[in-house]
């Protein structure tokens, strides 16, 4: 079976291993190409699979723009992979061109959320709710500020969220989120990056 | 968590899951595990730390 990896535009230059070991190899079609292997069987969702597809897209990425596709996509012949990419062109090409230069950057940022008993009315409830999304809101939107893109997911207690800052912009960006960090002793922060767009090449 | 190294670690781990089974670009094909299914991703992270700390507690290199 043929698994894909990540899509870019043509020529790809693929130089890495992937999943059980198999080379990664490009399929050209049109002026896009598929990132694939040939596997003996579907991959499980495992350590080593996860980052042996992590691997073959950082390395295309490090050369030119990549679409990271979602991982366990696996068809029957390259024949079914070249007419897809041909189907979708103008779709993908259009997602190459946005993500281009860019690279994601994850930010989870933890706290202590009020206790849920704590809320002894209505209007309790309703202040933590505002205070909760303060305190989301007051580290997403001046990062957001600074990103091409971004989105993100929040909860009591938690901010989950991804942005798509361009390459030369990673510094700014990083100093912005220490600057952020020093100011909120409160809130736990974790950062990591630079990964392929995962986040920013959904459905459309 | 034991140390500061494997706490970014494990992070980081949890960021790579939830790229590669929540993320990425959906082509139609076989779909090869319910990538929307939140106990399969649970359970999927859940092997994932656990292989990771399996392989090195092993002595094994991981892939990068």
């Amino acid at each position: 079976m043929i698994y894909v990896y990540a899509i870019s535009e043509a020529p790809a230059a693929v130089e890495a291993d992937g999943i059980s070991g198999a080379p990664a190899r490009s399929l050209q079609a049109g002026a896009l190409a598929a990132v694939i292997s040939t596997l003996e069987e579907p991959p499980t969702a495992e350590a080593p699979a996860l980052l042996a597809h992590e691997g073959v897209v950082e390395a295309v990425m490090a050369a030119q723009p990549v679409l990271p596709v979602q991982f366990g996509m696996t068809f029957a012949e390259e024949a079914e992979v070249t007419a897809l990419l041909e189907r979708r062109q103008d779709a993908f090409g259009e997602l190459l061109r946005e993500v281009r230069g860019c690279v994601e950057l994850s930010v989870r940022v933890r706290w202590s959320p009020p206790e849920p008993a704590a809320a002894e009315s209505g209007r309790d409830y309703l202040q933590d709710r505002r205070h909760e999304r303060r305190r989301a809101d007051v580290v997403h939107q001046p990062l957001a500020a600074l990103a091409r893109s971004s989105t993100s997911r929040s909860e009591p207690g938690l901010l989950a969220a991804a942005y798509l800052v361009p390459a030369a912009d990673v510094g700014p960006f990083t100093g912005r989120l220490e600057t952020i960090r020093d100011e909120h002793p409160d809130l736990d922060f974790s950062c990591t990056g630079p990964w392929p767009p995962y986040s920013f090449v959904g459905a459309r | 968590m034991t140390s500061p190294v494997a706490a970014s670690q494990d992070v980081a781990l949890v960021d790579l899951v939830d790229r590669l089974l929540n993320g990425g670009v959906v082509i139609a094909g076989d779909i090869t595990l319910a990538v929307a299914d939140v106990d399969l991703v649970y359970v999927g992270l859940r092997a994932l730390i656990s292989s990771v700390a399996t392989a090195e507690a092993n002595g094994v290199p991981l892939p990068r």
